[in-house]
C-alpha cells in the first residue's frame, strides 16, 4: 500500500517532525512515513539571492522517490524562492508527486518574535496540507479560511484553518480514491 | 465559472514555467509563449483576460508587443515585467498603456493582488456589456425598442390588435417607426407567414400610384407592355401597408374607398373582378382630421381606415428610451461596420438625452451610425457626434420666446438647409426624414434659397 513520505532536508527540529507526521496521518487518513535527509541541496542555491530554488530541489528528488510513495512533501529550514517570486513558503508539482515546504519564514524568530514551536507546527501543517493539495490537483481556494487559500504573508497563513473547506475536501477525497483505485 | 485566461510572454523558459506553474496553482488557465510574434498570433486567435509580458526580449521587445496587443484587443490588460527596472522603462510602459509594471522577481503579495484586481476588472467589463445587451434584448419588441410608458402602451396596443383583421391607422411624426409598428402587427398576426407588402404613397408619383396599387393589363397605357400585378393583389392573404396615406390624390382615395367597401377591384383596363383577402394598415405623419375638415381627405375613407388608431410617440416624449436605443444601434452599427466601439461616454449620453430629435429614431440611428464610423477609441465621445446634435439649441430648457412648433420647425429646417448649402440628400439625412418629406416641408413652409 502506498504512503505519503515526509522528507526533511537540512536541520528541522525532530519534535516538529514528529508532530507533523502524527497530525498529517490523522488529517489525511493516509499512512505517513518520515525520511531524514541531512544533505545540502547546493545545486538549488542562488548566491545572488542567498536563497534556494524550490523547483530545483523538487526536480532532484524526483529520481529518488521510494517505490511505495504516493506523494512526498519535503520539509526544510532553507529559505525558498522561485525564479519569479521573491520567496515562497512552499512549492508543489500541480497534479504531481512532490512538494516542498520551508519552515524558514514560518518561524516567529524570522519576524523578530519569541520562538513558539506550537505555532510553527500549526503553520507547517497548514502549508504541508496546502502543497500536498496541489499534488492532488487542488488549486487555490477563494475561501480565506480554507487551507488551500493562497497565502502571500504569514497573517494569511494564521487566518487559515487546519483543514480543507467542504468543496476542496470533496475534491481531495475523490482524488485520493482515484489514486487508490489506480494502485489496484 | 470558466477559468480566466492569462497569456505569459517571456523568452526565458525558466521564467515561463515558473510563472505558469504559480498561476495555474491560482486557478488560471495559462499559456506561455517565448516571443512576441507567437503571442500576437495567440491574441489574434483567442480571448484573453490578461497578458504578462517581459520587457526585454530579442526580436520584439515587450513595449512593441504591448502596442500590437492594443491594436488587436484594446481592452486587454497587459502587465509589463522586467528584471532590469529603470524609471524610464517604467514611464514608457505606463505611457504605452500597460496596466502595471512589475519588477522580477515579484513580491507574492504584490503580484497576486495586481493580477486579481485586473482579472476582476476585466470580468466586470464583460459582465457590464453582457447585462447591457440583455437589457436591450429584453426591451426589444419586434425591433421596437423602449421601456417608456408611452412605448409600452404602443406595444400593448399592437398585441391587442394583431390577431384581428381590423384596419389600423398608425399616426406619428416622420422617423418614429410607423413601419416597424406595422411589421410588428403583421408579425404577430395569423397572417405572419403570408406577404407583407408596403407602399410609400408619398414616394410614388401620383400618376403611377393607382397602377402600383391596383395593377394593370397589357396595353392599359403607353409602356404597359405586359400584365402587372398591383401591390393589393401581391398582398393577398397577407398585409398591405400604405405609408403616407395623407398624400394620395382624391381619385386614388375614391378607388381605395371602393376597394375597402367591396374587397374586390379591377386592374387598370382589366375586366375581371379580383377578390382578395388583405389586411390594411395605413400610416401618416399628417393630421388627417384637419385634412378632412379642409376637404383634402375623404371623410368616408377616413372612417374606413381609422378603425383603430395607434399613435407612435416622438422620441422627445420618450427620452428615457434613449440609452436603450443607443445600446441597440451601437451594437447594430458596430456589427455592420466591424468597428470596435463598446460604449458611449457619460457626457455624450447627456448630449443625446438633451437633444430634441426632430427626425426622431431615424435621425437618432443616423447619429449613432455617424459616431461609430468616426469614433477613434472604444468609447464614443461628444466630438464624434454630428455637429447638429452637439450644437442643437435646447429650447425646451431655456425658452427664449414661446413660438409655435411650425415656426421652430421652419427655423430648424432653414438652418440645416443653409449649413448643407441646400443639399437636399444631406439635409434630409441630418433631419432624419426622407427627401420626399423634406421637399413637402420646403413647399409647405415656403422655404426658399437665400
Amino acid at each position: 500500500m502506498k504512503r505519503i513520505y515526509v522528507r526533511t532536508i537540512g536541520s528541522v527540529q525532530s519534535n516538529i517532525c514528529d508532530g507533523l507526521i502524527s497530525v498529517l496521518g490523522d488529517l489525511l487518513q493516509r499512512r505517513v512515513k518520515l525520511i531524514r535527509d541531512t544533505g545540502h541541496p547546493s545545486l538549488a542555491f542562488e548566491p545572488k539571492r542567498n536563497q534556494y530554488y524550490a523547483r530545483t530541489i523538487i526536480e532532484t528528488l524526483f529520481h529518488i522517490l521510494p517505490e511505495d510513495c504516493e506523494k512526498m512533501v519535503c520539509v526544510t529550514d532553507l529559505d525558498l524562492c522561485t525564479p519569479i517570486l521573491t520567496f515562497v513558503y512552499g512549492e508543489a508539482q500541480l497534479d504531481g508527486k512532490i512538494a516542498i515546504v520551508s519552515t524558514n519564514r514560518l518561524k516567529q524568530e524570522f519576524y523578530n518574535l519569541p520562538k513558539n514551536d506550537n505555532l510553527l507546527l500549526r503553520r507547517l501543517i497548514k502549508e504541508c496540507l496546502h502543497e500536498l493539495g496541489h499534488c492532488y490537483g487542488l488549486v487555490h481556494c477563494s475561501s480565506k479560511y480554507c487551507v488551500m487559500h493562497f497565502s502571500s504573508n504569514i497573517i494569511n497563513i494564521d487566518n487559515k484553518q487546519c483543514h480543507y473547506c467542504v468543496r476542496c475536501q470533496d475534491y481531495f477525497m475523490a482524488r485520493t480514491r482515484k489514486e487508490e483505485h489506480g494502485q489496484e | 465559472m470558466a477559468k480566466s485566461k492569462i497569456l505569459v510572454v517571456d523568452d526565458e523558459a525558466i521564467m515561463r514555467s515558473s510563472l505558469t506553474d504559480w498561476l495555474k496553482e491560482d486557478g488560471y488557465d495559462v499559456l506561455a509563449v517565448g516571443d512576441g510574434y507567437t503571442a500576437i498570433d495567440q491574441v489574434k486567435e483567442g480571448e484573453w483576460d490578461l497578458a504578462v509580458v517581459d520587457l526585454k526580449m530579442p526580436k520584439m521587445d515587450g513595449l512593441e508587443v504591448l502596442k500590437q496587443f492594443h491594436e488587436l484587443k484594446p481592452r486587454l490588460p497587459v502587465i509589463i515585467v522586467t528584471a532590469y527596472a529603470t524609471v524610464d522603462t517604467a514611464v514608457m510602459a505606463m505611457k504605452a498603456g500597460a496596466a502595471d509594471y512589475v519588477v522580477k522577481p515579484f513580491n507574492p503579495e504584490e503580484i497576486s493582488l495586481i493580477i486579481k484586481k485586473l482579472v476582476e476588472h476585466q470580468h466586470l467589463i464583460k459582465e457590464n456589456v453582457r447585462l447591457r445587451r440583455a437589457l436591450t434584448k429584453r426591451f426589444n419588441f419586434h425591433d421596437l425598442i423602449g421601456k417608456s410608458t408611452k412605448m409600452l402602451e404602443v406595444i400593448e396596443m399592437i398585441k391587442t390588435v394583431a390577431p384581428t383583421k381590423s384596419t389600423v391607422m398608425i399616426n406619428g411624426e416622420s422617423g418614429t417607426g410607423k413601419e416597424l409598428v406595422a411589421r410588428a402587427i403583421h408579425g404577430l398576426s395569423p397572417r405572419k407567414k403570408q406577404p407583407f407588402i408596403a407602399a410609400a404613397c408619398g414616394a410614388i408619383p401620383e400618376s403611377l400610384l393607382s397602377a402600383e396599387l391596383f395593377g394593370y393589363e397589357k396595353g392599359a397605357f403607353t409602356g404597359a407592355v405586359s400584365q402587372h400585378k398591383g401591390r393589393i393583389e401581391m398582398a393577398d392573404k397577407g398585409t398591405l401597408f400604405l405609408d403616407e396615406i395623407g398624400d394620395i390624390s382624391p381619385q386614388t382615395q375614391v378607388d381605395l374607398l371602393r376597394f375597402l367597401q367591396e374587397r374586390e377591384f379591377r386592374r387598370i383596363a382589366g375586366k375581371q373582378l379580383i377578390r382578395v383577402d388583405v389586411r390594411i394598415l395605413v400610416a401618416t405623419n399628417k393630421n388627417i382630421d384637419d385634412m378632412v375638415v379642409r376637404g383634402a381627405f375623404r371623410e368616408d375613407l377616413y372612417y374606413r381606415l381609422n378603425v383603430i388608431t395607434i399613435t407612435v410617440p416622438p422620441l422627445r416624449e420618450r427620452k428615457e428610451d434613449i440609452p436603450l436605443l443607443a445600446e441597440h444601434f451601437l451594437e447594430k452599427f458596430t456589427l455592420e461596420t466591424g468597428k470596435k466601439v463598446e460604449s458611449i461616454s457619460d457626457e455624450t449620453m447627456k448630449n443625446l438625452m438633451e437633444s430634441n430629435w426632430p427626425g426622431n429614431v431615424r435621425q437618432f440611428a443616423n447619429t449613432i451610425e455617424h459616431a461609430v464610423v468616426v469614433a477613434q477609441g472604444l468609447e464614443i465621445q461628444k466630438n464624434d457626434l454630428p455637429q447638429h446634435v452637439t450644437s442643437q439649441p435646447r429650447r425646451a430648457e431655456q425658452p427664449t420666446s414661446l413660438e409655435s412648433l411650425t415656426v421652430l420647425e421652419k427655423q430648424h429646417i432653414r438652418n440645416v438647409l443653409k449649413s448643407c448649402k441646400w443639399n437636399i440628400r444631406k439635409s434630409a439625412q441630418i433631419l432624419g426624414i426622407n427627401r420626399v418629406t423634406l421637399y413637402n416641408k420646403i413647399k409647405k413652409l415656403k422655404l426658399k434659397k437665400e
